[in-house]
């Protein structure tokens, strides 16, 4: 739902004010890193996404013609981004994880718990690897949840009913278990 | 409802009692309810971990602007698209408008203010001596009036668009 001040902002960054539309856009890049992830190729580098994203914000900022509908505008040029980025993408798959990849390279012999990290680092990546899995419309709306967005925001901002959302979801979560059962992801049994 | 939606609400902290309820129900007929909830709390815990560095990266992206230079090369694009426009009508009997593409089809006709000096670019004698071919740039200074006002960029691949030109960003002399 779009609150009175940011309705502000968005008629001020439509109007051409920059320091609006930068405001505009640290509020929002969060989940729209979601929305990107979730519809990329894994061979396409999030980074690259959101640089698109960002590049097309500043471009297109003066053809929205309705400021309340910015966030399902702004999720469609993220998405938008996310598929056309994708074809270009020749680079092999990165991971985002600077600061477990630091852990891992440099790990501090003082904390003991260097083999958890690890081994919590791979359980990590092997969650996010059966993310690929799932449909990228569910995957979207459950990358959006674990961000803490209610059923009700991630609607508003895919422009899609709740029950959607929720259906969405329920098929997101089970897909995501049975993947990661089937992939042989410890269970809470094995892993005691 | 299914079970997974009442998970995604137990998860998420937003179940009711009536959800609570209903779980509580499902377990007396099927214990492993609660093992399945466990595993979708783990994973989402997981997800949660996964999901703040992802948004962690997104901090890191700001929004850039074409440079004022950019913007002066893009303008001089647009002048360079008008004046090969140009080129092509002289010695035409009647000049199309300037920049046909850059122009909505309801804006006025142009009003002729003045003219800059011409631009010699070719002569050449003819061959049977009857004088001397002249090729040479005209700039005419036009003013119309238009409800809107585009310029040349790229979309994201790169390739050449029209798009809107916002005025705030041009200074007088690229226009």
């Amino acid at each position: 739902m779009t609150d009175e001040r940011e309705l502000k902002l968005i008629e001020s960054a439509v109007g051409g004010s920059p320091s609006a539309l930068d405001v505009l856009w640290r509020d929002n890049r969060r989940w729209i890193a979601s929305v990107a992830l979730a519809h990329k190729p894994v061979e396409a580098d999030l980074d690259d996404v959101l640089q698109d994203v960002a590049a097309s914000l500043v471009r297109h900022i003066g053809q929205l013609r309705d400021p309340s509908r910015f966030r399902p505008w702004l999720r469609t040029l993220a998405r938008n981004a996310a598929i056309s980025t994708g074809r270009r993408a020749t680079v092999a798959r990165r991971h985002l994880t600077p600061l477990d990849a630091h852990a891992l390279e440099r790990p501090d012999p003082s904390a003991g718990r260097v083999v958890d990290l690890v081994a919590a680092r791979r359980e990590t990546e092997r969650t996010l690897e059966a993310m690929e899995s799932i449909a990228p419309d569910q995957r979207e709306c459950l990358m959006l949840r674990v961000q803490g967005l209610s059923q009700k925001a991630i609607a508003a901002r895919l422009d899609v009913p709740v029950t959607t959302v929720e259906s969405r979801l329920a098929k997101a979560r089970r897909k995501l278990r049975e993947t990661l059962e089937r992939e042989g992801v410890v269970s809470i049994e094995k892993a005691r | 409802m299914t079970e997974e939606t009442l998970f995604d609400r137990a998860i998420c902290g937003e179940a009711s009692e009536a959800d609570w309820a209903q779980l509580n129900d499902s377990a007396v007929a099927d214990p492993a309810v609660w093992h399945r909830l466990a595993l979708g709390l783990r994973d989402n815990g997981r997800l949660v971990q996964a999901m703040a560095e992802v948004g962690d990266a997104a901090e890191a992206v700001e929004l850039v602007r074409p440079s004022a230079n950019r913007r002066r090369w893009i303008g001089a694009a647009g002048w360079l698209a008008a004046a090969a426009l140009a080129l092509a009508w002289v010695g035409m009997p009647s000049p199309p408008p300037i920049a046909d593409a850059e122009v909505p089809p309801e804006a006025a006709a142009a009003e002729l203010v003045g003219e800059l000096p011409s631009v010699l670019m070719e002569t050449r004698e003819l061959p049977d001596g009857g004088g001397v071919e002249v090729t040479y740039l005209r700039r005419l200074i036009e003013r119309r009036t238009t409800a809107a006002v585009f310029e040349h960029a790229e979309d994201e691949l790169g390739e050449p668009i029209v798009v809107p030109a916002d005025l705030t960003q041009h200074l007088p002399q690229e226009l």
